[in-house]
């Protein structure tokens, strides 16, 4: 192996290392200097994921099971921003003691998770996939947890259960699928999928089957999506917030990927099949997350039940990509980071405006603009775009998604296409609902101040979400032409 | 040029939004200095440029995105003479709602207004599907702010419903979209209109009913009109104004530019039943006037009743009777603009828009009286006012290919004659009921609000030519691709 495959490597390890040196270093270091290491850390993982992006092509590497792409790289990119700001604003907002929070393990618990989420979109062999699902889950788990006291680990042991069956129920399909083709390399299994006709595709169908399910889990599609309202409404804000967009996110680039070089626009009965069972997910999750989120008052729920919608939303690029359509799995990507930066704004100003007395209730936000008028903006900035109101990112990663998703030789598509957009009007209700709060005149007086020493720190991490949504909004080639720079290279190794 | 036009309001909005605090008493200065200056940039274009040949002028373009679809797209502003008369209106009826809300000390409200302004310039101003997609959605925020927190009564219930109604329309207008950018592979309106479809008949049919379905919302149309009463009810006079004069008309404007161009051959399948919806809309929505006992919603009904005429004009499916439905969405853009500054005032003087509880205004209000009913005159179609220029086209249009549509549609003049004149003769004729505490019009600023509006109606009315031409050169395109 020589240094410049390895180099290809680098911005998982980095983050990865750092997450056993931020474990260490946080019993005999003071918090800042901490939180100064993981910024560099990060730093340096952002850093050598753009010399990446701009020296190395698309390729397959180390026998073929792990493969490199410029659109890997923006997304590697995106996790490692997302990853920096849920520690900085953690460390910032939170008073890591009352919270019984150790910021060391909280920060190096995350940095684990992000590095194996980065491997995870780079993978193509079922075995390193199954490790770095694993890893994450596992992490997650203790996450959870963290706080200590009885409703986090209630949430946590959950978690912990449901999240067994789900890799069991994938480990089952990963078996089935090993069984018929002889191969854990996707591509490999891709290819022998496009020749099979007739019987033998039922197999393949059946472990595709089992393990959809266990991926459809992780991300909480809608039939198993049941532990994710309980998960989300027990656990810590910050740590939610994560979960809901780094984890989700891995599972469905990765699912995108997958759908991707199985595929490969060989459309034939399985991938129909796949994408029919797909398409009933994402219309459930999207119909149930919406209308549960619109009879619900609480803010946790309702950011729970909206997860669920927007998975649903996400599982709409699964179609398109299983459908022949690359730029489906493009409009993934931009929908995740559209989406991500977006939830975490909504998640952070939540968790300071319920941090003092423990109220999700909505109406705790009453008059939230005249309360405080930058996070009264920068959360409506973040409910419009999670609405899918122009010039947000929120819109363009829509509107991409719809687009992507059409195909006129399949009539379901256009079913998607309707639930999707009239699931966009129902959600409409309930965050216009939170947004005609935050500006409600009938003020209790109080104010939300932040703590005095790290309020500009706070201010500037949610401007910074600000920015990137509409940055990405008006910008969408940002992200999206990476995508398609690795459609046009993939092309030739796949084949 | 254009670009320039669709700027200045949201810079407006962001220079407003920061000025010092113990300058937030001038912000309607502000607001009204930069909609008269916008004013006379539209204006300066319309008479410099050479609008005939119904093409796209002072196209300014940058492109967007190279890799998010199969196709370029760019960012392109540029008008022709349709959308040039709109955005005049546009700016006509802003400088008109800025000077009717000279008693509003917030600056919030003026910067919701300026980007309402804006928006609504965007949708005339975008060649670019996407974009015009964007516009229209972002016209949604100021106004959902507005209505929410400057209205009146049941505000917050109409917001809400005027949210939902405008996102369901959306729904529909993004699946068009969609289509016709998938089948035309392009988002830029010029060239979808030269390349028509490259589908099957049954998606032109689905694009065709799904972008109808949504601009019908808007427009709007019997049965999806219900929105219309409660917003303009619960609005504060200006967006009351902004929404009856301008923001109905995107819906007709959404249709004559997307789906008359590619899908106009339809209209020979379906503009009968298009045009029986409208001219139900016209008779359902008059007949309702009559039952109303408030003043804003008496005008709010007759608004649905006057975009039935648009819909019949399209329907007709004649050079026509959609050059009528083009001018009635001009004309009463004007007089249901004027009506509801009418109301406005009156409101404000009396404090009360039951028609019951009002008797003989015109003796102690003799110039609103006046102007109210120059307006109504106008609206229900008097010959020497603009509404009558437009109503006559479109039944001359439709006659040709419609007759008993058309019929069936002139009853409806019959019957605004009969709410406008009755509602006028019981609020501003007759013994006088008891004295307000007020006083008629003298200051500038209402002076100015009204005089924007009641003159382009008289001159239009005696001298429509202009306004025909402009149209007629708007509406070119049409012929040249039919």
């Amino acid at each position: 192996m020589n240094l410049d495959t390895f180099v290809i490597l680098l911005p998982p390890f980095i983050v990865l290392l750092g997450s056993i040196l931020t474990l260490l270093s946080s019993m005999f270091l003071s918090g800042r200097l901490l939180i100064l290491i993981i910024f560099l850390i990060f730093m340096a993982a952002i850093l050598s994921s753009i010399i990446n992006m701009t020296t190395q092509v698309t390729n397959l590497f180390f026998h073929d099971t792990y493969l490199h792409s410029s659109f890997g790289s923006i997304l590697e990119i995106f996790f490692s921003i997302s990853g920096l700001i849920v520690i900085a604003f953690s460390y910032f907002a939170y008073n890591l003691r009352d919270q019984k929070l150790l910021f060391g393990d909280y920060a190096a618990l995350t940095m684990a998770v992000l590095g194996s989420a980065m491997i995870l979109i780079h993978s193509v062999d079922l075995i390193l996939v199954f490790v770095a699902l694993e890893t994450i889950a596992i992490c997650q788990y203790i996450l959870v947890s963290l706080p200590r006291t009885e409703t986090a680990a209630t949430s946590s042991i959950k978690y912990l259960l449901n999240g067994a069956i789900a890799t069991a129920i994938f480990a089952f399909g990963l078996v089935f699928l090993w069984g018929a083709t002889a191969s854990t390399n996707i591509i490999e299994i891709g290819s022998i999928v496009s020749e099979l006709e007739g019987g033998s595709v039922s197999i393949i169908l059946f472990s595709i089957i089992f393990m959809t399910a266990g991926i459809a889990f992780k991300m909480g599609l809608m039939p198993f999506h049941s532990w994710l309202p309980d998960v989300y409404y027990r656990g810590p804000f910050n740590i939610i917030a994560f979960l809901s967009v780094v984890s989700k996110g891995t599972a469905f680039i990765f699912f995108g990927f997958f759908g991707f070089l199985i595929v490969n626009k060989n459309i034939n009965d399985l991938s129909t099949w796949w994408s029919i069972l797909v398409s009933f997910f994402a219309i459930a999750s999207m119909t149930l997350g919406n209308v549960a989120a619109l009879q619900s008052d609480n803010v946790k729920k309702i950011l729970a039940f909206s997860s669920i919608a927007h998975a649903g939303y996400f599982a709409i690029g699964i179609i398109a990509v299983l459908l022949g359509n690359n730029i489906g799995l493009s409009a993934i990507g931009l929908y995740l980071v559209a989406y991500g930066f977006g939830n975490l704004l909504v998640f952070f100003i939540s968790a300071l405006n319920s941090q003092h007395e423990n109220n999700f209730e909505l109406r705790s936000f009453s008059g939230l603009f005249y309360k405080n008028k930058l996070l009264g903006i920068l959360l409506t900035i973040g409910l419009l775009s999670l609405t899918g109101i122009p010039p947000f990112a929120g819109f363009i990663g829509k509107f991409y998604l719809f687009y992507s998703v059409f195909h006129v030789d399949y009539w379901w598509t256009w079913i998607i296409i309707i639930f999707a957009v009239s699931n966009t009007v129902i959600s409409a209700g309930y965050y216009f609902r939170w947004i005609k709060v935050i500006f409600s005149n009938d003020l209790d007086q109080t104010t939300i101040s932040l703590p005095s020493d790290s309020a500009p720190y706070i201010n500037f991490i949610l401007i910074c979400l600000a920015i990137f949504i509409v940055l990405i909004g008006v910008f969408p080639d940002i992200i999206v032409s990476h995508a398609a720079d690795m459609f046009s290279k993939l092309g030739s190794i796949v084949s | 040029m254009i670009a320039l036009i669709l700027l200045i309001p949201f810079f407006a909005a962001l220079v407003i939004a920061l000025l010092p605090n113990s300058l937030e008493h001038h912000s309607k200065f502000f607001a009204l200095v930069v909609s008269l200056v916008n004013f006379l940039i539209a204006a300066i274009i319309f008479l410099i440029s050479d609008l005939s040949g119904g093409q796209y002028i002072a196209i300014n373009e940058v492109i967007w995105a190279q890799n998010l679809f199969p196709f370029q797209i760019k960012f392109s502003v540029g008008v022709d003479a349709l959308a040039l008369a709109l955005i005049i209106l546009t700016n006509l009826l802003t400088i008109a709602a800025v000077t009717i809300s000279f008693q509003i000390k917030e600056r919030l409200y003026f910067v919701w207004l300026m980007i309402l302004q804006g928006s609504i310039i965007g949708v005339f101003a975008s060649i670019n599907l996407i974009q015009f997609f964007i516009f229209w959605e972002l016209e949604l925020i100021p106004m959902f702010m507005l209505i929410n927190f400057w209205g009146t009564g049941n505000r917050e219930y109409s917001a809400m419903k005027f949210v939902l109604y405008t996102l369901v329309a959306s729904a529909f207008i993004l699946i068009g979209i969609i289509l016709l950018g998938y089948s035309a592979n392009s988002f830029d309106i010029i060239s979808i209109n030269n390349s028509g479809f490259l589908v099957e008949n049954w998606i032109v049919i689905f694009a065709f009913w799904t972008l109808l379905i949504g601009f019908l919302i808007k427009l709007p149309i019997f049965p999806f009109h219900t929105w219309l009463p409660d917003a303009h009810t619960d609005a504060p006079t200006a967006v009351s104004v902004m929404l009856a004069g301008i923001l109905l008309k995107m819906g007709g404007y959404g249709i004559i530019k997307l789906v008359l161009p590619t899908m106009g051959y339809l209209l020979n399948d379906y503009g009968a039943i298009l045009g029986f919806l409208g001219a139900f809309s016209i008779i359902y929505g008059a007949i309702l006037t009559l039952k109303q006992t408030d003043l804003k919603r008496v005008i709010a009904f007759s608004s649905i009743s006057h975009m039935g005429f648009v819909l019949v004009g399209i329907a007709s499916n004649s050079p026509l009777g959609v050059l009528g439905a083009g001018l009635q969405l001009i004309t009463h853009g004007l007089i249901s603009g004027l009506l509801f500054l009418c109301v406005g005032l009156v409101y404000e003087r009396t404090k009360t828009r039951e028609i019951n509880e009002m008797k003989g205004l015109t003796h102690q209000f003799p110039f609103i009286s006046f102007i109210m009913m120059v307006a109504g005159l106008a609206s229900l179609g008097l010959p020497g006012l603009v509404g009558f220029i437009a109503e006559i086209t479109i039944f001359l249009g439709s006659y040709e290919t419609r007759p008993i549509t058309t019929l069936f549609a002139i009853t409806g003049v019959l019957f605004s004659a009969g709410y406008i004149l009755w509602t006028m003769q019981r609020i501003f004729f007759g013994p006088r009921n008891k004295e307000f505490d007020a006083k008629d019009i003298s200051d500038w600023p209402q002076l100015l609000s009204v005089g924007t509006l009641l003159i382009p109606i008289i001159i239009f009315g005696i001298y429509p030519q202009p306004l025909i031409t402009i149209m007629e050169q708007g509406l070119n395109f049409l012929i040249r691709i039919g």
